[in-house]
């Protein structure tokens, strides 16, 4: 195992017992855990065994185990995207509703102007 | 002076239309008494002009977009008891006179949704470039939300009360008009058209969408399908 390996491996087992941590105190729900581990642990897979790679990729008839990887995170890239346009489309509704409900509740009736009428002067004495 | 139902609401959209709101605003006061004005965030003077006409004013504090301000009307018109909504843009495009053509289908219970085509009436000083865009929106329209028409994204349409309770406006911007198609298909609601004049003018031109933003405006609403 080379120092890059090394490093890497440890980084991803470090995010591994961080994320359990933060299950465990219940602040990420069950689902999101389950992702993130499997990512992690494919991930890990793919640093630690790229001869694994090679052979998921001959398999799949792709050529190389690195553009695996690359399909895989362009497509990882791509539902990220998704996801953050999502939310995003979420909160620009949550925000015209603030709106909305401001601009009704404050509605104003307009009022044309008043007809020229003349200014009574009061008399004057000479 | 109204020629139209006491229970018909017009909702006028205006984003910076402070020039011209005023003038389509006393086209519509002759039609109908009900007139919304929903001021899209505008910085010019739109809100000063409509609050010197007989009409209601609801202003968004931030421009959302057309889509929104339409929503925002049409909520508000609900609140008063409207049995029949229109919404007209502000930027004197169209004819106060359309009104009661589009209206009197909804109001007699023949159709929920009214929309107005200028291609079965008259669109003066159009662009040929602008008319080849709308008919591709029209493709686009027949193809994505089968439903059969001979106009896109004109901004003069009728809602009864029914349709307008059940169509909810998901786009914000100008992409709302696919989506109100859309919807009219999803949900099942009868529809017709009717013939509208729609004038065009250099400043109406400058200040609306770009041909290319039409790509962007089916980009917006493509998205907005896959990702809800």
């Amino acid at each position: 195992m080379n120092l890059f390996q090394l490093t890497v491996l440890t980084g991803i087992g470090l995010l591994l017992v961080w994320g359990t941590a933060r299950l465990a105190l219940r602040k990420i729900p069950r689902r999101l855990w389950l992702l993130r581990s499997l990512v992690a642990l494919l991930t890990a897979l793919a640093v630690a065994r790229p001869d694994w790679m090679q052979l998921v990729a001959t398999k799949l008839g792709i050529g190389r185990g690195a553009d695996v990887v690359l399909y895989l995170f362009v497509f990882a890239f791509l539902m990220t995207t998704l996801f953050f346009y999502s939310r995003f489309l979420s909160m620009e509704q949550a925000l015209t509703q603030l709106v909305r409900l401001h601009a009704i509740e404050n509605a104003q009736r307009g009022q044309p102007p008043s007809e020229n009428v003349a200014e009574y002067e009061p008399m004057k004495y000479s | 002076m109204s020629d139209v139902n006491s229970n018909v609401w017009i909702v006028v959209p205006a984003y910076n239309e402070g020039s011209r709101v005023g003038d389509t605003i006393d086209g519509l006061c002759a039609h109908c008494d009900n007139i919304v004005v929903v001021d899209d965030g505008s910085t010019d003077s739109t809100h000063q002009v409509a609050l010197q006409h007989s009409v209601w004013l609801l202003r968004h504090s931030v421009n959302c977009g057309q889509g929104a301000a339409l929503q925002t009307g049409i909520d508000f018109a609900l609140g008063k008891g409207a049995e029949v909504i229109v919404t007209f843009d502000a930027d004197g495009q169209h004819q106060a006179e359309d009104v009661s053509r589009l209206v009197d289908p909804v109001a007699r219970g023949e159709m929920d949704v009214v929309l107005g085509s200028r291609f079965l009436g008259d669109a003066v000083n159009m662009p040929i470039s602008r008319r080849i865009i709308i008919k591709l929106g029209v493709i686009f329209t027949r193809l994505v939300s089968r439903l059969s028409v001979t106009d896109t994204h004109n901004g003069i349409r009728a809602f009864s009360r029914k349709a307008a309770e059940v169509i909810r406006i998901r786009e914000n911007r100008m992409a709302h008009a696919s989506d109100i198609l859309h919807q009219i298909r999803e949900l099942d609601l009868r529809y017709g058209e009717v013939p509208v004049t729609v004038h065009y003018d250099l400043a109406t031109l400058a200040k609306g969408q770009s041909n290319w933003n039409a790509l962007r405006i089916a980009g917006r609403f493509m998205m907005g399908r896959l990702v809800r």
